[in-house]
């Protein structure tokens, strides 16, 4: 189940956000997405090895789901959060996508954990606000030290 | 939350020799792509290594050990920064030496052959413990995959980098 739910919400994100025009530049997009997953990847080890904060589930559905999740859709979600906030000029506006897409990530892991791809203690849940709030700043943050970068080589406006 | 490696012994030594040999290498090496490139390429090497490593190495696979203990020291830290210069001096090569065509078939067999070499130097100094059913043997497919996807990627980061500085030429 937790494989056919987090699959298809994937893939439709995948196609909607392929087809859709975007702002942001093929390199940032991609620095974005190898930074993310990467962090993320630090986080799992260190919340479910070191800490046991989280248990993963035995199955092997359940195991290519959490790395659907965490590979492809937060990844692209971020990457299409920054894409949005780059084009709007509303402040207001601007927050309120970064609480969305947040709260849809937080959201995500509560399915997650409801479909059982992993289990997390009692009172841990706290972790998945920490970990997308804190994917999301990074993503900024590093879409801002590569954008200059790429506006010294390439002009980019 | 990270553990400190239980002794500073071989594989310790080997990761901060390693370190020390091949970063110098990329800064004295002639700077061939723009700095974005570079970047992307070396983020490329550090997310995909990590992203294996993450899948076979802890549970529920548990296909083998990284460094002293089953858990993520401070040595596995350091570890991860030893892929991105490989897969640069990978891209590097094969752009200095023009590879084309069924050259890169055999470029691409050759690099797994050579990474497979750099593995058994990690694993005879214990930075790779393989006593739960991986053997070295099992990595040569993953790396062509690895390295062909890395070769994918560099080839189309130059394409978007050429068509993106045509582009605002025309502009």
């Amino acid at each position: 189940m937790a494989f056919l739910v987090f699959s298809t919400l994937t893939m439709i994100f995948l196609i909607y956000f392929t087809l859709t025009p975007k702002h942001l530049h093929f390199f940032e997009m991609a620095m974005i997405w190898l930074l993310v997953v990467f962090l993320h990847e630090n986080y799992s080890t260190i919340v479910m090895l070191n800490l046991g904060w989280i248990k993963h589930a035995e199955g092997a559905f359940e195991l290519v789901s959490f790395f659907i999740m965490f590979v492809l859709l937060f990844p692209a979600l971020i990457i299409w959060c920054i894409d949005r906030v780059s084009i709007v000029r509303s402040a207001a506006v601007k927050l309120l996508i970064v609480i969305l897409v947040n709260g849809l990530m937080i959201g995500l892991e509560y399915l997650a954990q409801y479909l059982g791809v992993y289990e997390p203690k009692q009172g841990y849940q706290w972790w998945y606000a920490a970990e997308a709030l804190s994917l999301t700043g990074f993503a900024f943050l590093v879409d801002y030290g590569f954008r200059i970068v790429l506006r010294k080589e390439v002009r980019l406006t | 939350m990270i553990e400190m490696p239980q002794k500073f012994d071989s594989n310790e030594w080997f990761i901060l020799g390693s370190l020390l040999l091949f970063y110098p290498i990329i800064f004295i090496l002639a700077k061939r792509f723009p700095l974005s490139i570079t970047l992307l390429v070396l983020a490329f090497g550090l997310c995909f290594s990590k992203l294996l490593d993450d899948i076979l190495a802890p549970p529920p696979l548990d296909l083998y050990d990284i460094n002293d203990t089953p858990k993520y020291d401070l040595a596995d830290i350091f570890m991860w920064f030893l892929y991105p210069p490989f897969g640069y001096l990978y891209v590097y090569f094969y752009d200095k030496w023009r590879i084309r065509r069924v050259f890169t078939f055999l470029y691409i067999m050759a690099c797994s052959f050579v990474s497979i070499g750099y593995e058994f130097l990690c694993l005879k100094s214990n930075l790779f413990i393989y006593e739960k059913g991986w053997k070295i043997i099992y990595s040569y497919p993953c790396y062509l995959a690895l390295l062909s996807l890395h070769l994918m990627f560099f080839n189309y980061l130059k394409y978007q980098y050429d068509k993106t500085k045509l582009e605002k030429k025309a502009s």
